[in-house]
């Protein structure tokens, strides 16, 4: 038993050594170095960079980054709350609305980002439209500002406020309200008196998921441009700077870069809940204000990447409608950049996904046979900690280690980074399966004559068949969209899609990128609802 | 008779589609002021809802409901003065013994928060709970929970209380004392109950009246002792205490006489099956010459009888329950 767990645990935890904990290490380290002359870092050692923390420029950028994070939480919170109650009282249509609060957001981040410049610049849908009307004469200035900050941070974060309350108000017993309202309670009280105060650890869970991202992403950009200086220069660190200034101009406060949309997937495991009960909790407020609120919210989420989808087909290249037109599908089609990128992100999604997956399967077995705290907790690590904290680490790992062994950033270097930060995700979802297993099915295998291996290759395997290819699926879809590693350790050869789709919206909205987004929207979208189907199987 | 709560022909059908049955099924009854009354009945019958539907927990389809003479049918649960005891207790999790006891005081704007604290120590004591105030309620053990939840309801001197299946959430030993407590509970405070369970042992001990519900349906309404000796259909007669069929008659076991030598007629030869020990009683299984079984109830200390024997059983034409249907 002990020999054939501590096989299965050996690969995921050389990963997670190699690629998280000697990194950080090496950031750590670093961190106490002086800037070298010519980029790279020297002796002797000092705490000079920590007394630059506090600095008051710096300083200031971390109560600015936590004061905003703090407004979109409560934002994320207020606005989370009455969604997730709706979609908890939806009956069995709850599975399909919470699909729907995750669903645009396992698609790219960067297209994400680029349908809100699309209807908020000053030539924008928004600003077009009103001054069409007459309502306002010149363009309002809706990006770049505190309110567009925190408008995308309410955007990339509502999903991991919407989740984890719906986890906990899903689980309430239904029979509690209609105690409450037995003891005289109306539904408002019995919202403020019951419900509220029972969703307590899934508001906490809320706060956090959304304050820390929102936090490591705000100030973890500012930090980036210091810690590029002693990682050596490479091409592809250079666009995590230029990433951050396209995201705000304005330099007030630093745009999400949505790194933290990772974070959400995991919560596919919570998408599994128990079926409903078939029972109907009336009396309860807002029977149809609820409705019409989750409405609105289902709007907010769908809205820009819908209008995206529908000028992609537009003839006109301005935010004008001119009629139907593909010219854009084939301008997509004739630019040979972009098919590069895209075969080269197939490739290292397919290499990625396959090693992810066998690695992170066998993991999860492992530690259901028996806990283990360190690679569990390296595992949650690896979800929470920034990209760009990722990137930056792997990178000075990748410069450090290159000293000594003759190689060069290139595919290979993507591939292990996409292997690295799968793995978690991969783990959750193969152990969420686990969990409903039942351990009888083993031992009947075992006391048929079964090997420890047997056991689990013939009769455990085929059970966690349905997970394995929902979680492969989740790692294509996390390998395909990232941007910010990627770009940090990829070389000159190795060019993805989303750098190409990054560097195009640099330029400014072209129409040709609503093409290829609604194709990366669509097709990821695909492959989401297939991988639920097969969880679901 | 004052009933305090009046159901007048009350439906309630689940499904839009008229075809499928009700749950409810023009159900009419009365429950007389300060009673004990139980609704019997299978699982799945419309027990269950029926409480429901008195609680404001459901609307009904159909049907008048009165309390005091006062139509509640159209009024939600909270201005409802009926409260239940749930059967999974549906204790506030989050919320102490006080905490849960007070819940509905605090919904309640006329009760002056001195004369409440009173009313609280009393239920508290009355139901043994003094001194466990600040225990949450994982932390309590079945029987207390159960307590917690009478307190909770009884606290707010409801007109009617009702009650849903409570003792079936604790296990066989307690809720035999339970039952007791329960009783003894009822005729102190003098509040009407309302009791649901599928148990007729509960059910004939506990009640000063009882209805049995088949299908949604009342089949028969009237005291514990009544119901079981003069039951109206077959179903009652089955689900009141056990039944012998012998053709379209029915015959209680405890009514049939068991004899070695030939009776005189009306008896029957049967062959002895099996003997089932009981405790003070014990059950002869024996199967008629044309292959019915019956039982026969004997004291358990004198029974010769041995499976294979040849027996025969008579009974006095008096316990005879005949049947139209």
């Amino acid at each position: 038993m002990t020999r054939l767990r501590a096989i299965f645990l050996t690969p995921a935890a050389l990963v997670m050594l190699a690629t998280l904990a000697v990194p950080l290490a090496i950031v750590a380290a670093y961190s106490f170095l002086s800037r070298g002359a010519y980029g790279g870092v020297e002796a002797p050692w000092t705490q000079e960079n920590y007394v630059r923390l506090f600095d008051p420029l710096y300083g200031g950028i971390f109560l600015r980054s936590a004061w905003v994070s703090l407004l979109a939480t409560a934002a994320c919170l207020v606005l989370g709350f009455p969604l997730a109650l709706f979609i908890a009282r939806s009956g069995p249509r709850k599975n399909l609305y919470l699909a729907l609060v995750i669903l645009p957001f396992w698609t790219s981040f960067l297209i994400r980002l680029y349908a809100w410049m699309f209807l908020l610049r000053d030539t924008g849908l928004v600003n077009t439209v009103l001054v069409s009307l007459g309502a306002i004469h010149a363009p309002l200035p809706l990006l770049y500002n505190q309110g567009a900050v925190i408008l995308g941070l309410i955007y990339g974060y509502l999903p991991f406020a919407v989740v984890p309350l719906y986890a906990t108000l899903e689980r309430q017993d239904p029979a509690l309200l209609d105690a409450a309202a037995d003891l005289g309670s109306s539904p408002w009280r019995a919202l403020l008196r019951v419900t509220i105060p029972l969703s307590a650890p899934g508001l906490w869970a809320a706060s956090i998921l959304v304050f820390v991202p929102c936090v490591g992403t705000l100030s973890g950009l500012r930090s980036a441009r210091r810690q590029q200086d002693r990682a050596d220069r490479q091409s592809g660190a250079e666009s995590v700077h230029r990433f951050a200034r396209l995201a705000v101009r304005s330099g007030r406060v630093d745009r999400p870069d949505g790194g933290g949309d990772r974070d959400a997937r995991p919560d596919a495991s919570y998408q599994g809940g128990t079926p409903v009960t078939a029972r109907r909790v009336r009396f309860t407020f807002g029977r149809s204000a609820l409705p019409l609120y989750a409405a609105c919210a289902y709007l907010f989420l769908h809205l820009p990447l819908a209008i995206l989808a529908i000028f992609s087909v537009n003839a006109s290249r301005f935010t004008v409608w001119e009629g139907f037109s593909l010219r854009w599908y084939r301008a997509m089609f004739a630019d040979r950049a972009l098919l590069e990128s895209a075969a080269n992100s197939l490739l290292i999604a397919v290499a990625a996904t396959a090693l992810a997956t066998s690695i992170g399967t066998l993991a999860a077995y492992a530690l259901w046979k028996k806990a283990s705290a360190w690679l569990a907790g390296s595992l949650y690590l690896s979800l929470v900690t920034p990209e760009i904290v990722t990137g930056v680490s792997l990178l000075a790992f990748f410069q450090w280690i290159f000293r000594y062994l003759h190689l060069r950033l290139g595919m290979h270097t993507v591939i292990l980074a996409h292997v690295s930060f799968s793995i978690a995700y991969v783990v959750l979802v193969v152990m969420a399966r686990l969990r409903n297993f039942d351990v009888a099915l083993e031992e009947a295998a075992l006391d048929l004559g079964e090997t420890e291996f047997g056991a689990f290759y013939r009769v455990t395997l085929p059970y966690l068949a349905p997970a394995i290819a929902a979680a492969a699926m989740l790692a294509f879809t996390v390998s395909i969209d990232d941007y910010v590693i990627t770009s940090l350790v990829a070389g000159v050869d190795s060019r993805t899609l989303p750098m190409v789709i990054y560097a195009m919206a640099r330029r400014g909205v072209n129409p040709v990128l609503n093409a290829v987004s609604t194709i990366v929207v669509a097709a990821l979208g695909a492959l989401i609802v297939i991988s639920d189907r097969l969880r679901k199987a | 008779m004052d009933a305090v709560l009046e159901l007048a022909q009350i439906s309630k059908n689940f499904s839009k589609n008229s075809s499928v049955r009700p749950a409810v099924d023009r159900v009419t009854l009365a429950i007389p002021r300060g009673s004990f009354f139980s609704l019997l009945g299978p699982s799945g019958c419309g027990k269950t809802t029926t409480l429901r539907l008195v609680a404001g927990l459901e609307a009904p389809t159909a049907g008048e409901i009165r309390l005091n003479g006062r139509r509640i049918d159209r009024l939600p649960p909270y201005q409802r003065n009926v409260n239940t005891v749930f059967q999974s207790y549906a204790l506030f999790p989050h919320l102490t013994v006080r905490g849960n006891v007070e819940f509905g005081l605090r919904n309640k704007r006329d009760t002056p928060v001195n004369g409440a604290g009173d009313r609280v120590r009393r239920v508290l004591q009355q139901l043994e709970l003094a001194g466990k105030e600040s225990r949450k309620p994982s932390e309590l053990s079945g029987g207390e929970r159960q307590r917690v939840a009478l307190a909770r309801a009884l606290v707010l001197s409801p007109e009617v209380l009702l009650l849903d299946e409570p003792l079936s959430a604790l296990d066989p030993q307690l809720r035999k004392q339970v039952r007791a407590e329960l009783r003894d509970l009822q005729k102190k405070t003098g509040v009407t109950f309302l009791f649901v369970t599928h148990d007729q042992e509960e059910a004939l001990s506990l009640s000063d009246t009882l209805a049995v519900m088949r299908a949604g349906r009342i089949e028969q309404t009237g005291p514990p002792a009544g119901l079981y000796r003069e039951p109206r259909t077959k179903f009652v007669a089955s689900f009141l205490g056990a039944m012998n069929w012998i053709g379209e008659i029915g015959i209680r076991p405890e009514a049939i006489r068991i004899w070695r030598a030939p009776a005189p007629p009306p008896a029957l030869a049967a062959t002895v099956v099996e003997i089932a020990f009981l405790g003070p009683v014990a059950h002869i299984i024996t199967r008629l010459e044309n292959g019915a079984a019956v039982t026969v109830q004997v004291p358990s200390g004198d029974s010769p009888h041995r499976p294979g024997e040849s027996v025969y059983l008579s009974w006095n034409a008096a316990d005879e329950l005949r049947f139209s249907s």
